[in-house]
Formats: structure tokens, sequence, C-alpha cells
């Protein structure tokens, strides 16, 4: 049997998941610089998610800029290590590794086994919404520090994981539900969690019907996408053999158009792009689309589907 | 027991800095007490490190004000002798107990400290508001002639009813992840049966840095399980920390951290802020379930209204 760049995908993701929400029970530690959705509040996690040492050292920014020091090397240091695994990784962090892209996967593969078809969102729906991840980007980056400055109190130093449904949803894998419930040490953690608790069930439905619809707002996929210009993995496309067919954008997870209507640039590495390659399994022609890391091809088109052409 | 007030304090003695004082303990020492903030005392306390005639409370004042809540005092008894009073603070909890509580009383240590508290040469006198449907649970931390102690409520108290609640299992409002800066000694947690612990240990100073459990004193048979299941990578911010694996306790224990000169020592109680009864939980999976389900409504019936293609 043929292993088609889903079938490699799906067994990546599922390997990733194990590591990442359950490494840390057998010694795994991959750091807190990961460019994906490995959530801190798993206990036993193998590694987390950058944003939380993000928002952590930028809350602290001024304090280690002030006494220097290890810390300070350390947060340059897990920044650099975060770098390095964005140029390294690209986008593959999103569609290959993320533990909770595979949970929005399941969503969407509950759905499909159920019959229900996916709800797409207009064009115009989502370049409104695409500016959202970097307003939350900014958000987690512009909070901490005013916690540091004391002008917020401290419940405020992890803006944005207060209201991430990956610490909401994620931990329930370990058997842990308590982000679950409802924060009542005082107002602001109340108000967090309450703003937490809505998102995760909006996030739930949205996810069910939309594939990956946390995606949408991801502020880990902007940041990573800021950092384009190192990411050494690419999509890329022959606009000269495309024919026009627009499989690539109904194949498409985040319904990205740019792909089929680029005519010129072979550059269609975009925001949002998570470098799944279900775009390449759905063009027919051979070499229009592919993935390459440096100048290798890592993937590409064929005719035939990449072997998900059912045989007659 | 005054109007459901505690009308004094145990005492606990703790040793802060190693045996070579580094000197630059005293600034520490606000960390110092926020750390013993987890403390959970008793009636009896720890048999080892109560003194219970060296720092006194008493309750020397409360009335009734017109919300509901109480205006209360309280008078701090230095030791007989003792003079050198080199610092006092004075730190609580007032935990809103409802959502009505929490919309209109909001209270934080740093008003208490800095409005309610006199320091006078052998007594202090704190004053503090103990809001209607407030939970109020005092800690106080003094370093007298050189050597810190600590005095705690050990009693909840509801400002709205006069009501305590002695036998509580309700842990004080606590950050995740208080941090504590050593420069080499002990910190002592005494807990309770049933609670889950977690010690975040940070060996990136290349301090050495140990637990053991006591039980009335003595090393607890426990110890070896603890020490024996090793660190695990597990992190916090916005520091990269080791810690031991969660712990259950079976019954109440004293947990000792010992640390090298530099260590950083956190704990937390994980369940601690939602083991006051699943009520909350269950309220956070109602608000999960409503939400999503008036959202998928959304989607079914208003579907395209809403540029869904």
């Amino acid at each position: 049997m043929a292993v088609t760049l889903r079938s490699l995908r799906w067994a990546v993701q599922h390997l990733s998941f194990a590591l990442l929400i359950y490494g840390g029970r057998f010694g795994v530690s991959l750091g807190p610089a990961l460019p994906c959705f490995a959530c801190p509040y798993v206990a036993g996690c193998g590694g987390y998610c950058y944003l939380m040492g993000l928002q952590g050292y930028i809350g602290f920014g001024m304090t280690l800029a002030a006494v220097g020091g290890p810390r300070l090397l350390a947060a340059l240091g897990w920044l650099a290590v975060f770098i390095m695994l964005v140029a390294f990784l690209g986008k593959a962090c999103c569609g290959w590794i993320c533990p909770f892209g595979l949970v929005q996967d399941w969503l969407t593969a509950l759905r499909n086994k159920l019959g229900i078809r996916e709800r797409r969102l207009s064009p115009g729906a989502k370049s409104a919404l695409a500016p959202l991840k970097y307003a939350l980007l900014v958000y987690l980056a512009l909070v901490p520090p005013l916690v540091t400055i004391g002008l917020l109190p401290e419940d405020f130093s992890l803006p944005f994981c207060n209201i991430c449904p990956g610490k909401s949803l994620l931990p329930l894998f370990v058997g842990e539900a308590r982000y679950l419930g409802l924060d009542m040490n005082n107002f602001v953690t109340f108000a967090f969690s309450l703003t937490l608790l809505i998102i995760t069930g909006l996030m739930l439905v949205g996810m069910f019907f939309k594939a990956r619809f946390f995606c949408l707002f991801c502020p880990l996929l902007a940041l990573i996408h800021l950092l384009k210009p190192l990411t050494v993995l690419r999509l890329v496309k022959a606009p000269e053999l495309c024919l026009g067919c627009g499989n690539c954008r109904r194949a498409c997870p985040m319904a990205i158009e740019e792909v089929y209507q680029e005519k010129i640039s072979p550059d269609v590495q975009t925001g949002e792009c998570l470098n799944c390659g279900a775009c390449l399994e759905a063009c027919p022609t051979d070499s229009a689309l592919k993935l390459k890391f440096l100048k290798y091809g890592f993937s590409s088109s064929r005719p035939g589907f990449g072997g998900l052409e059912k045989k007659p | 027991m005054e109007n459901g007030l505690p009308d004094h304090f145990e005492v606990v003695r703790f040793f802060y800095g190693s045996d070579k004082s580094d000197g630059c303990g005293m600034i520490r020492i606000n960390l110092l007490i926020y750390l013993l903030m987890l403390f959970k005392a008793t009636a009896a306390g720890p048999a080892w490190t109560a003194e219970p005639d060296f720092m006194s409370w008493r309750l020397a004042e409360s009335r009734r004000v017109r919300d509901g809540g109480q205006a209360v005092e309280y008078e701090l008894k230095m030791p007989q002798g003792v003079r050198n009073i080199e610092k006092l603070e004075v730190f609580y909890v007032l935990r809103p107990w409802n959502l009505p509580a929490v919309a209109g009383q909001m209270f934080g240590p740093d008003e208490i400290y800095s409005q309610g508290l006199t320091n006078e040469a052998d007594s202090a006198r704190l004053k503090l508001y103990c809001g209607r449907l407030a939970r109020l649970d005092l800690l106080a931390g003094a370093i007298l002639d050189g050597r810190f102690y600590l005095a705690r409520t050990f009693q909840n108290v509801y400002g709205d009813s006069g009501r305590s609640d002695p036998g509580s299992r309700r842990v004080p409002a606590l950050p995740d992840w208080p941090a504590l800066d050593l420069a080499g000694g002990a910190a002592y947690y005494r807990a309770q049966a049933g609670e889950e612990l977690r010690f975040h240990l940070d060996p990136a100073r290349g301090a050495p840095v140990s637990v053991e459990v006591f039980e009335e004193g003595r090393p607890a048979e426990a110890r070896p399980a603890l020490l024996e299941e090793g660190l695990y990578s597990y992190s916090t911010p916005p520091y990269p920390l080791l810690s031991a694996p969660s712990y259950s306790v079976t019954r109440d224990m004293v947990f000792v951290a010992r640390t090298g000169e530099g260590a950083v020592l956190s704990y937390y109680l994980p369940v601690g802020r939602h083991r006051y009864g699943h009520v909350y939980l269950q309220a956070g999976l109602a608000t999960v379930a409503v939400t999503a389900a008036l959202a998928f409504l959304a989607v079914r019936l208003a579907g395209r209204s809403f540029k869904w293609r």
C-alpha cells in the first residue's frame, strides 16, 4: 500500500500529539519554545507553546533588561530556539505537529463520518477575520508589560493563555477538567475564565463545522508567518502548469484562494497556509505544486492525486 | 471568638536563610511571606515549630458597618523583651465568596498593608475591613531580633454572618505559581490529607534543592516515595523550571523544602483554586454547553445569513 502524504501527515500528527501531550511523563522535555500549541497547562507535557514563554519574557522584559544575567540569556536563548524551529519547520509546525491542530482535524474527521458538509467562510468574512490573529499577537505582547509596571493586576500576566481554548481542551487528554471551571478567585480571574469558556464553546462548534477554524485566529500562526523570510519549507507553484481546476482551494482546510489565483509568482506560501499538503494531493497536474525544503522538493503534486485516486 | 472573628493566631516560627546568612534576606521577606500564605494552619499547629506565647494577636475591636461587612482591628503583641522589630508585614486574604461580592468588594493585600497597619515599638495594630460576603484569612510575618516569625489565623471567617469555618479545607487565594527566591534555607508547608502538591524546583542556578516530608515531627514514610519519583520535565512561566511530579497527600504532613543558596523554589496546589466545590466546574461546563448549543443553532439555522457558503 502506497504511503500518501495524507497518511504520512496523519501519522506524524499522532506521534507528535503523543510526544507533546504525554512525553513529559517519560522524561521528554522539548522546552518552552515550541512553535505549536503544546499547552503547558497539560500536566506532564513534553514541551510547550512559545506564546506562554513569550508573554512571560515580554512581561519581565524590563526586569530582564535591567538585571541581565542568566535569565536574560535564557530568554534570548529560547527566542533563538523558537526562531530556529520556525526557520526549519515553517508552517509544518501547524499542519503536521500542532496537537491542537490534530484535535481540530479529529473534529473534522468526525463531521465527515457523520456526513455533515463543511461550512466555509466567504472570502469577505475570511479577509475580515484575518487581522484578528495579529491583533491577538499585539494584545499578548502589550498587556504583560502593563502588569510589570503595575498598571494591571498579576492576573493579566498571561493574557492570551487565559482565553486560549487550548488551555481548556488539551488538559482533558490527561484527565484534567479544572480549566473548564469558573475561576472565582477574583473578578479578573472570573472574567477571564468566563471568556475562556465562551470561546471554548464557540470554538468547539466552529471547529466542527469548519476545518481548522481556530487557526483563523491563532496568534502563533501569525507569529510564524512574520518569520516567513527565514523559513526554508515553502509551498511553491508552477503557474505555467496550472490547469485552473480549483481543486487546491477546495481541498485546502483554510480555504486559501491565493494558491489557485496566483498566475505569475511561484511563491504561494500565504499567511494562513499550514503546509499540510492537501492542495498537493488534490492537484491533478504533475509538479504544479510543490512543498520545497530549501531547493529540494519534499513532495509534489502528481497525476492521480498523489495516490488518492481510486482505482477502477 | 468574637462575632465569628478569630481572636488569636497560631504562631509558627520560620527559619529564614542558611546558617551563613548572606545579609540580603530582608529584601526578600515579602516573597517569603507571600509563599507562606500557602500555609494551612490548624488549631494545633506544627508541634515542632509552634511557639504560642512568643508572638500573640488579639481582636481589639470589631464593629459591623453599614453595608454588612465588619471593620475589625487586631493587635499584635510582640514578645516580651523583644524590641528589635526589623520588619513587620501583614497579608491577608479576603476572597469573595460569590458573584455579588466579586462585583462590589475587591480587596488586595496592598491596601491593608499600606493603610491599616500601625507599627509601634513593641506592638502593631491592624485595621481592616471584612466584606459582607468575603472570607478573612490573615497572615502576619515579623522579623524580630533577626529571626522571622509567622502568625496566621487558623479559621475562616465570613463577614456577613460572623460564621466561622474552622474545618474548611479551602485554600487561600493563590497565584498559580508563587515563586520564592531563597538565599538558602528551608520553607515549610503543612499539607492536609487529600491535597495534591506539586513542587517546582529550579536547578538552573546550580543550587541543591531537596524536599523532605515530616509527619508529626518525624520523617514520614512517604518521603522516599516523593524523592524517588525524581524530577521530570514541566515548566512554568516565565522561567523554565523542573518539577517533581504531583504528590497526593494521604495524611496530614509537613513538607520541608531545603534549598541551597540562590535556589528558586516554588510550589503550588494544582487543584487548590477549584477544590472548593464542583459547582464552579459545573457552572463552567454549563457555560460551554450553552454557548456551543447557541452557536450550533446559529450555524444550522441561520448559516447563510452569516455568509457561510
